[in-house]
């Protein structure tokens, strides 16, 4: 096997359904191509995984990928990409976790993991140092995460040993359900854990002592000294650093977009002042919490002392969740929501699609689509918290109302009927986490992303915050358009857009945090200079930072491949019927994002990716990016792209 | 003038970022375990616990060990000799803090890097500092100070204590 | 200022080269009897085993003592005169004005017919181990499952001998590994080829002209080398003769600054029994090198008129076999067993480690492991303090409590 810099140089093959495992090499052809975590996981994806498969079919796959910087002294890398056909949305599927688990498998000597087939018992992977193997899992299953975690410890003799596992949420196919590491790190969106559930697969433990090595030191410790200086002189990583994500909350009310009670309130300043950053540190923080080599430690760990829930503790808490299991069910009590991040990361549940799917619920029993008779008894009025906990188990354990409200908000809504569909709020079958209506790049980034509405799939941090913006210059030869940087702006929204999708490619392709990254900073904060500099001192491979660029172009090409065998092109890229409504009321009233700034939008986006008038890559961009063979397949299926101008 | 490394629990993020540098300075690679400062993380309580020699004044490895491996030098400096170390194990057993870590078939400990502690410069909250002896106790005059408050802080810790899985 | 020490181990060593620290003008003289310099006799099984060459085991060379200005004569000291204060070694006397008396201790002989033939060693010195050495035979016997057994039959073992192991307990290693702690031993000691036989009372040690064979409960059985492991005993000859005061358990009983019933003699090490109060029942430790260590800096500094007193008895052995300790702290089970109020706690905090500890009217003053030998120290420390018992896993539990105890969080993977 090669010996890398940087790279642990082995993939880890695990055939469940014949418990044989098997070591491959990490080639350097998947290396120029690919360079590593979500990129390489992404390929290997769409070539083992047949179109039009279930998801919870023994053919899937769920491939984890720790990329190059992975364990290594860069800052903020200890992220790892998950990588499947997701459970919720039957496309594609990939999230993205931190915590201390990814640098553990480097260490171990793995850089990435592909799992496929199915189980006949339960089981855990065991990984370390170089070797694998599947174990008896019959005692942990129907245990916690938490509780997994501590297990799996105790068994194996070790209490530095890193625990992924799902919950009873993945062992019971909540189509939502997610993988946790470090008891509160959640790759969390596509319903990975249902899938691993589903592959009867609880755990995935690992613990590595060998080294990483370096080609050249002296230059990566120069750079990496940079970078950790251009974080600790940036105010909104230095604001993040001490409030954590829930900074946030303030923000989106104050300029309009805050989201409650499933998107129909923009704005709400006495439940932001109670979900505010400020008061989360003061009232609940004990400390922060950092990922691996991280200086920005955005996590904290909290406490609760008095109340209903006065004892709960844990780490925690990011904006998604005061939005998702607060500000859109309407509730204001932080100590509910505090609970409520505890039981998601117990049971192993993505709490983005479950606060999207539990605010429909609460507004559909609002507009009496569903009776009381339908809630059997349980009270969904906006703001009740006990009966979203209650939900919370209830969907866990697939009882009564739990059993529908478990499947993807797509299916529910079919169920339900009664015009619902017109407040549920998911684009491609996932749940929108975040308000649209504040940004034409923001909406357009999530009405094209290729695991459905996400954020992290090319929206343009900065229309919200000024602080992150590019140079005007830099937006006029980037963009195309001196302001189009600006919310309300259209021009230049395809380019922006585009960019942003490769910057943070590039980061989880090489496993940096996007909050140590230029969509969160511009250039002062790691550009992809920065990376391809890093890499090259890394690897002793030469990398510039058109490589990266070209290199994230496949990768999302190869995902809209990927979803185009699946049979989805440009209709699907839509965006639900609510954020195609005018904003009520607040500083936005009134913005709208019309039919036909949609369509321009799209072909700004399409055209910026040399893709064709129907979504899909044209057979000259696929080539371009040495992918003929998938030109091949596309065509040969009928659903290549069709060229602009013909 | 003695320096020592003293800690602030609270600080620590549990990062590792020291542990990263420690290795990378002393072995010029990337692996943790290698490390002279090692954090223990206890996850569920939301505990990190820098681990690192603490150059005791009466060493008690230096007693300990069978071969004279670990010497004080005359800068109060503690250092393990890799060369008369035959690995019994008596110096890591014995430490209080633990300070002594082996991986490898190699014991390491901490020798302050020369008087300019690698942990001390990167890490991002202070939560380690190198200090002048007489100042060591900082943090704990602060624990002291935080005593004498005691009622409004005990009844808040109380309350915290209760969950204790 | 004329300081006399009277034997050359490490408690000797210690007292000699602290003092001479201490003040640069004394006259430092140290009898040894076997004229070698200081060497660890921790590593005479690695020795035996040929894991570690001659060279590695000895400390110091003759530079050092001339670099120290300390005379180290190769002979063996007679008789001590309190009254005149003046020592006589084989040819000769010589004043002093403080004597340290770091005489060590020998291999206890249990009462066994035919102990004395030759044939019959124990392993305490490296004179032992060169003896041993020339007379290595196919089957060996090691009478006594104790730290010093135990490591001299897998020092013996893996240089290819047969070795049967006896132990006249129940258990092995009964004085610091009860059950269930003495199974994994046993089993670790099994696995490595060597034969366990305990409950058994070796009543003869049989051969004309020297040791051939003994009698195992009735039967005759032939090995060409026993090892006798029972125990060590401390030397007290000169002491008594001296008319210095002897404890109750055969040590030359010594206060807190190891000075004996005479203001001008001190002692330390193997040989001591240090006086204590009714509660610290353990008062004599034979063969822990920090305890020589310790006792020798302690006697070092005082015999030098600056007071120190000593801080406790450092209480901890380490058996290694193959990759598992076995690890015992705190007071022996022998003290345990005489003591009043003992409760423990037994638990397996992680698959292949045991733990137990005990308490004496809530003071922790004892702890037994089996497994990894991961960081025990903040549990030496713990015991070292005797610490409460509600309080020990009351503050584990406590969040703020565990950041004042920096080693404690450690704990916390124990219980």
């Amino acid at each position: 096997m090669e010996k890398y810099f940087g790279y642990a140089g082995r993939i880890l093959r695990v055939n469940l359904s014949e418990e044989s495992l098997e070591i491959t090499p990490l080639t350097q052809d998947l290396i120029q191509n690919f360079i590593g975590g979500r990129s390489i996981n992404t390929k290997i994806l769409y070539g083992e995984v047949p179109p039009r498969i279930d998801p919870f079919d023994p053919k899937n796959r769920v491939i984890l990928g720790a990329g190059p910087l992975v364990g290594t002294i860069a800052p903020s890398v200890g992220r790892y990409n998950a990588t499947t056909k997701s459970a919720i949305t039957r496309i594609f599927g990939d999230s993205n976790a931190g915590g201390h688990w990814a640098p553990e498998l480097k260490y171990a000597g793995f850089d990435h993991l592909v799992v496929f087939g199915e189980s006949k018992q339960p089981r855990y992977l065991w990984i370390s140092n170089g070797k694998a193997e599947l174990r008896d899992a019959s005692r942990l299953w129907g245990k916690d995460t938490w509780e997994t975690t501590e297990m799996i410890q105790k068994e194996l003799g070790d209490p530095e040993i890193q625990v992924l596992c799902i919950g009873p949420a993945g062992e019971n196919r909540v189509r939502y359900a997610c993988l946790i590491n470090n008891l509160s790190r959640a790759a969390g969106r596509g319903g990975t854990g249902a899938v691993l559930g589903a592959k009867k697969l609880k755990a995935i433990a690992v613990r590595g002592t060998m080294d990483l090595r370096v080609s050249d030191p002296d230059t990566f410790i120069k750079i990496v000294e940079r970078l950790f200086s251009k974080i600790k002189n940036h105010p909104g990583a230095q604001s993040r650093s001490i409030y954590g994500t829930p900074m946030l909350t303030k923000m989106t009310s104050d300029k309009g977009f805050f989201g409650a009670k499933n998107f129909q309130v923009p704005q709400d300043d006495l439940m932001a002042d109670a979900l505010s950053g400020e008061r989360f540190v003061a009232d609940y923080s004990l400390k922060n919490k950092a990922c691996f080599n991280c200086p920005i430690h955005c996590g904290h760990y909290y406490a609760v002392t008095e109340g209903p829930y006065k004892g709960t503790l844990g780490e925690g808490i990011e904006y998604d969740a005061v939005l998702d299991l607060g500000i859109k069910a309407n509730i204001g009590y932080f100590p509910a929501i505090l609970k409520m991040n505890e039981l998601t990361n117990r049971y192993g549940m993505d709490y983005d699609s479950l606060g999207g799917i539990v605010s429909w619920a609460m507004e559909s029993f609002e507009r009496g689509v569903l009776s009381l008779q339908d809630t059997e008894g349980l009270d969904l009025s906006f703001g009740n918290y006990q009966s979203y906990i209650q939900l919370i188990h209830d969907i866990t354990y697939r009882r009564g109302l739990g059993d529908l409200l478990a499947e993807d908000l797509m299916s529910i809504v079919k169920k339900v009927g009664k015009g619902s569909e017109e407040w549920a709020c998911h684009i491609k079958g996932l749940t929108m986490i975040t308000e649209l209506r504040m940004g034409y790049g923001f909406a357009l980034a999530h009405g094209i992303s290729n695991i459905g509405a996400h954020h992290l799939r090319g929206a343009p941090m900065a229309e919200h915050d000024p602080k992150r913006m590019l140079l005007e210059t830099e937006s006029e030869r980037l963009f195309g358009d001196k302001h189009a940087q600006l919310p309300n702006r259209i021009e230049g929204k395809g380019l922006l857009v585009r960019w942003n999708e490769l910057s943070t490619t590039i980061a989880d392709a090489l496993g940096m945090c996007k909050f140590a990254t230029s969509p969160y900073g511009g250039k002062d904060l790691t550009t992809h200079e920065d990376l391809a500099e890093l890499l090259t001192a890394l690897t002793g491979m030469n990398f510039n930072s058109e490589d990266l660029e070209t290199m994230a172009e496949r990768t999302i090409s190869l995902e809209r491949c990927f979803n185009a065998r699946e049979g989805l092109d440009r209709f699907q890229d839509t965006l639900p019927p609510r954020m195609l409504e005018p904003v009520k009321e607040g500083p936005l009233q009134g913005f709208v994002i019309n039919q036909r700034d949609w369509e321009n939008l799209l072909d700004q986006y399409y055209r910026a990716h040399n893709w064709g008038v129907n979504g899909i890559p044209t057979r000259e961009a696929l080539e371009a990016l040495d992918l003929r063979e998938v030109a091949d397949e596309l065509e040969h299926l009928g659903r290549i792209g069709k060229p602009y101008g013909i | 003038m003695k320096k020592l490394l003293v800690t602030d629990f609270d600080q620590c993020t549990g990062c590792r970022i020291c542990e990263m540098v420690c290795a990378f300075f002393k072995e010029r690679l990337f692996n943790p375990n290698k490390s002279r400062i090692r954090i223990i993380k206890l996850e569920k309580e939301g505990i990190d616990i820098p681990v690192f020699c603490q150059h005791c004044e009466e060493p008690i490895c230096r007693d300990v060990c069978p071969v004279g491996a670990l010497t004080k030098g005359p800068d109060g400096v503690m250092r393990l000799d890799p060369e008369r170390c035959v690995g019994c194990w008596a110096c890591s057993i014995s430490c209080p803090y633990g300070a002594v870590s082996f991986y490898e078939e190699r014991f390491r400990l901490c020798d302050l890097c020369n008087g300019d502690p690698k942990c001390v410069r990167w890490c991002p909250t202070g939560a380690i500092q190198f200090v002048e002896d007489s100042l060591a106790d900082i943090p704990r005059r602060r624990v002291a100070a935080e005593s004498l408050a005691k009622q409004k802080i005990e009844g808040r810790r109380a309350q915290m204590m209760g969950s204790g899985e | 200022m004329r300081l006399l020490v009277v034997g050359s181990g490490a408690a000797g060593h210690t007292a000699a080269f602290e003092a001479r620290k201490i003040d640069p003008s004394f006259s430092i003289t140290i009898f040894s009897e076997d004229g070698l310099p200081l060497y660890s006799p921790c590593l005479i099984p690695q020795y035996l085993a040929s894991h570690l060459s001659r060279e590695r085991i000895f400390l110091k060379n003759p530079e050092d003592y001339s670099r120290a200005k300390i005379d180290f004569i190769h002979k063996k000291v007679t008789r001590i005169d309190l009254q005149n204060q003046v020592i006589h070694a084989d040819g000769g006397t010589l004043p002093y004005d403080r004597i340290i008396l770091a005489i060590g201790g020998h291999a206890k002989k249990p009462t066994i017919d035919g102990i004395d033939k030759k044939g019959v060693f124990s392993l305490k010195t490296l004179e032992d181990s060169t003896k041993i050495l020339a007379h290595l035979a196919p089957q060996v016997a090691v009478i006594g499952s104790g730290n010093i057994g135990i490591e001299t039959a897998l020092a013996l073992n893996s240089l290819g001998c047969k070795v049967t192991l006896f132990e006249i307990e129940a258990t092995v290693n009964p004085i610091f590994f009860p059950p269930p702690f003495s199974d994994p031993i046993q089993k670790s000691l099994e696995s490595e080829g060597i034969e366990v036989v305990t409950g058994v009372y070796i009543s003869q040690i049989l051969g004309r002209t020297r040791a051939e064979g003994l009698v195992d409960r009735g039967r005759v059985r032939r090995f060409g080398l026993i090892i006798n492991a029972t125990g060590i005993v401390p030397n007290t000859e000169i002491a008594r003769q001296a008319g210095l005061t002897i404890g109750p358990k055969g040590g030359i009983l010594v206060d807190g600054y190891m000075k004996t019933s005479n203001p001008f003699v001190f002692a330390c090490g193997d040989c001591v029994e240090l006086s204590g109060d009714e509660d610290r029942v353990e008062t004599t430790l034979g063969g822990l090198w920090p305890n020589a260590i310790h006792q020798g800096r302690v006697a070092g500094y005082n015999a030098a008129n600056k007071p120190k007193k000593h801080n406790g008895l450092f209480n901890f052995r380490i058996l290694k076999i193959k990759d598992s300790f076995a690890i015992s702290l705190g007071w022996n089970e022998k003290d345990l067993a005489m003591s009043k109020e003992i409760v423990l706690k037994d638990d397996q905090p992680f698959s292949g480690m045991l733990t137990r500890v005990y308490f004496k009217q809530g003071r922790l003053v004892a702890a037994r492991l089996w497994g990894k030998a991961w960081r025990l120290g903040p549990f030496i420390t713990c015991i070292q303090r005797e610490w409460k018992m509600n309080m020990f896993f009351h503050i584990l539990q406590n969040r703020k409590a565990i950041s004042r105890y920096p080693f404690l969080g450690q704990l916390k993977f124990f219980f």
